[in-house]
């Protein structure tokens, strides 16, 4: 009997391990030489149930209005968090946003959210997608309520916060957990920073250009700064998006847009906040064209004095592809653990 | 020994203590959906009024205590415009706090109880909270159904809509007398509507942080 016992034991456990990847601990570091994260852990300590339960929310379609989307469907992995091949978003009904989603990428060291800066704070961040109307366009209510009607839900939240009265504040900060914890620093540029392998001169070169023309804004290790910045974009006919101006009401923000982080921008294509350019290549060659322009752009493009020469351009892709992160963007941890709510509820 | 009387001052020698806060029209108090007249012909009602205070502190001949951080008060919910209960208000003298919550709060990512995005007074797209929320009709608004809806708030200079209101304390009734912020802050006939952190929604709140009294 005993041994039966410990056969089906050994057995179930082999299942559920099979069935969805188990956490040991939070995933969450800083990598070495890093700042100091901005995001506020005392308000939110990290712990690897609320990151399973922050993942399981993030790839449930069920917190969108009609129970179609999930946070996932404009933010995939394997394109660093962002929904590939659109230049807009689109969200439920098919609806298309004003703007291109942004990467998730190293967001404990952001100090605004959204391409205007709009939300200051990672756990406030997610009610806006979860709220948009061409989002998921649900509510905060009616999310709860959907999520306490869930023993499931009501099982996980307790795991995770010893308390199954599902609110708000938890709902966000499952979600924080989960997000706060996609580190990419393990590109091949980490790598030859580590000294553990070298660039060919291609990538040297690109480099040394990256370095002297556009780490004034995408400033290493993060590869940007907490700061908004007009690029040169012409502002598009239709959309209108006055960027930081909206939320500011400055004039002086106007179709000013916060400055990205270009980690893994190989894969996060389209490019800009309209998603306007698909290739890299074309935002080289945006960047090529201002030299000659004479009209109001940021003082740090302004100082690029001639275009790059196609040699360089070819050499500055070479670098900037060094910054993908492959550990990162196939990491299995934050992807959708297929089976998971079926092994939890048996 | 002073430490000691200064705890006594908590001390509930008056055992029905507590400071309420009231919306006033005047020397009347608000209740929501009743109509209140400027003159014998414009009236006005509200169907919704919320207001945060924040940091509360209590003093006397400058030694302070510093009380409740946040306070969320819906003119709809009794409960929630007891402000502080069980407090000898004799014993003090002044009540210092912020109307509207400062940067800190809005930006601290804490997301429960009064601060919970659910009551009603949180924008996503412009993550923040909304200071004064006054919803309701006048016969002063000229458009269709004679609606206003002003919703103050922000954080964000140069339009931020939190200040410091520092009042000696004459009484058991924080009030904020409305009747006057509408009558000479806020004219009909060019908004009835403001959703957004703005310089109108800035000149009409600090108009307001001086309308306070406890009386």
């Amino acid at each position: 009997m005993k041994r039966a016992v410990l056969v089906l034991l050994i057995c179930s456990s082999f299942v559920s391990i099979s069935f969805f990847l188990e956490l040991t601990e939070h995933p969450f570091y800083v990598p070495q030489g890093w700042p100091k994260p901005i995001y506020n852990f005392d308000n939110n300590p990290l712990s690897k149930n609320k990151f399973e339960l922050g993942r399981t929310l993030f790839y449930d379609p069920d917190l969108s209005r009609d129970s179609t989307i999930s946070c996932a469907n404009c933010h995939l992995q394997y394109s660093g968090f962002t929904h590939i091949d659109h230049a807009l978003s689109h969200g439920i009904d098919g609806k298309i946003g004003t703007r291109n989603s942004a990467v998730l990428i190293n967001l404990a060291w952001n100090k605004f959210f959204h391409w205007d800066g709009g939300a200051g704070d990672l756990n406030q961040q997610a009610i806006n997608p979860l709220t948009h109307p061409s989002e998921m366009d649900n509510n905060l209510k009616e999310i709860l309520r959907r999520l306490n009607n869930s023993k499931f839900y009501r099982r996980r939240f307790f795991i995770a916060f010893n308390d199954s009265v599902i609110t708000s504040e938890k709902l966000l900060k499952a979600l924080a957990n989960f997000t706060v914890s996609f580190v990419s620093a393990n590109s091949k540029y980490d790598r030859f920073k580590r000294g553990e392998i070298e660039f060919n001169e291609q990538e040297k070169n690109g480099y040394r250009l990256f370095q002297k023309n556009c780490a004034s804004c995408h400033a290493e290790p993060l590869f940007k700064i907490d700061a908004f910045k007009n690029n040169g974009l012409a502002l598009d006919s239709e959309l209108k998006d006055e960027g930081r101006k909206i939320i500011t009401g400055n004039t002086k923000d106007f179709t000013l847009f916060k400055v990205p982080t270009l980690r893994n921008i190989e894969f996060s294509f389209p490019y800009m906040h309209d998603g306007r350019f698909k290739k890299l290549r074309e935002v080289i060659d945006h960047y090529n064209s201002l030299p000659k322009r004479k009209d109001s752009f940021s003082k740090e493009l302004k100082k690029i004095n001639k275009p790059f020469t196609d040699k360089e351009s070819k050499d500055l892709m070479a670098f900037l592809k060094t910054l993908t992160d492959k550990e990162f963007l196939y990491n299995p941890i934050f992807r959708f653990q297929k089976n998971e709510r079926q092994a939890q509820e048996k | 020994m002073r430490i000691l009387i200064f705890l006594l001052g908590f001390l509930n020698f008056n055992l029905n203590a507590q400071l309420n806060f009231q919306f006033t029209w005047e020397n009347q108090t608000i209740e929501n959906n009743k109509r209140y007249y400027f003159n014998a012909k414009d009236w006005i009602e509200f169907s919704e009024l919320k207001i945060y205070l924040s940091n509360y502190s209590l003093s006397k001949k400058n030694r302070g205590v510093i009380l409740k951080s946040v306070d969320l008060i819906d003119n709809e919910n009794s409960e929630s415009k007891v402000i502080l209960d069980s407090i000898n208000t004799n014993f003090f003298e002044t009540l210092t706090f912020h109307f509207g919550l400062d940067s800190l709060i809005n930006t601290s990512g804490i997301l429960d109880g009064d601060l919970d995005p659910m009551n009603g007074m949180y924008w996503a797209w412009n993550s923040g909270y909304i200071h004064l929320k006054m919803v309701g009709k006048s016969s002063l608004v000229q458009m269709a159904k004679n609606e206003f809806e002003f919703h103050l708030g922000g954080y964000r200079k140069p339009n931020e809509t939190y200040f410091d209101v520092t009042l000696p304390i004459n009484g058991n009734n924080l009030k904020l007398n409305l009747k006057t912020l509408f009558l000479n802050h806020i004219d009909f006939n060019k908004t009835e509507q403001i959703m957004i952190p703005c310089e109108a929604a800035k000149m009409i709140t600090s108009a307001a942080a001086n309308l306070f009294s406890i009386e």
